[in-house]
């Protein structure tokens, strides 16, 4: 990735040094890295909306009001996939690490891969980083 | 205006809903089988998409999971709602990551339409 702004749902006060949270729809916050020219701009951070049942659509409105381009989930379930699908955000899968720091670094590498659609939860699907 | 689609064979039953919607200035549409609300939603301009689907569990040409599963990949936008009588687990487990809102009684009475409302103001799509 050569430009562009990465979203990683995070714990905490999140950051690049902090760890991923397993379900996008409930993280704490979400840290925003800006790419250009590959390599890292810029880290920020924004808080995560209330989760309703039903409301997959709000954190995709809200990371597409904030020009996110790529999405780096652990787990994440059809309906958001398919809704950041349509809004054009990219979503990437990465279920092992739970540091937000290599999977980024993976990201603006090339190296890891988007999600698939047997990837989602439900239905037999994945789940968030170990 | 926001759209509300009905996909049912009975339309009686869904009076106090359809009356709550109404108050809310929603615009009300009537589907009596799977196959005709995703031909609405693909005939749905582009930008656009019906904001709620209430079914019911079983309809004469597919079940709700077959259609949730259809709307979730044409419009993922849209919520939906189902009637039907499943334990709280087992439409957890039916339904996971379909982001449906809820399950309503099968005869919906003031207490799904209050539930409901209060749902679609959570979810920022009632003010």
């Amino acid at each position: 990735m050569e430009n562009g702004r990465i979203a990683i749902p995070s714990n905490g006060e999140g950051g690049l040094s902090g760890t991923r949270a397993g379900h996008f729809g409930h993280c704490d916050v979400f840290t925003f890295v800006d790419i250009k020219d590959g390599k890292i701009e810029k880290v920020s951070t924004i808080a995560n909306q209330e989760h309703a049942q039903g409301g997959c659509m709000v954190p995709v409105n809200l990371l597409a009001e904030h020009r996110v381009n790529a999405l780096i989930v652990g787990g994440i379930g059809m309906r958001p996939l398919m809704g950041f699908r349509q809004v054009g955000i990219d979503v990437y899968h990465d279920d092992q690490r739970a540091d937000i720091e290599p999977v980024v670094m993976d990201l603006i590498e090339g190296k890891l891969a988007q999600i698939s659609n047997d990837q989602v939860c439900g239905g037999g699907g994945g789940g968030g980083p170990k | 205006m926001k759209q509300a689609v009905f996909v049912s064979r009975d339309n009686a039953q869904f009076k106090g809903l359809e009356q709550m919607l109404g108050q809310h200035s929603i615009e009300i549409k009537w589907c009596a089988t799977g196959k005709a609300l995703l031909s609405l939603i693909a005939n749905t301009p582009k930008g656009k998409w019906i904001d709620l689907v209430i079914m019911e569990e079983e309809l004469p040409d597919m079940n709700a999971k077959a259609l949730v599963q259809a709307v979730t990949t044409q419009s993922p936008m849209t919520n939906c709602a189902i009637t039907g009588t499943m334990d709280k687990k087992q439409f957890h487990d039916v339904y996971e990551g379909y982001g449906v809102l809820m399950q309503l009684s099968v005869e919906p009475g003031q207490d799904d339409a209050r539930n409901l409302e209060n749902q679609l103001k959570k979810i920022r799509l009632l003010g």
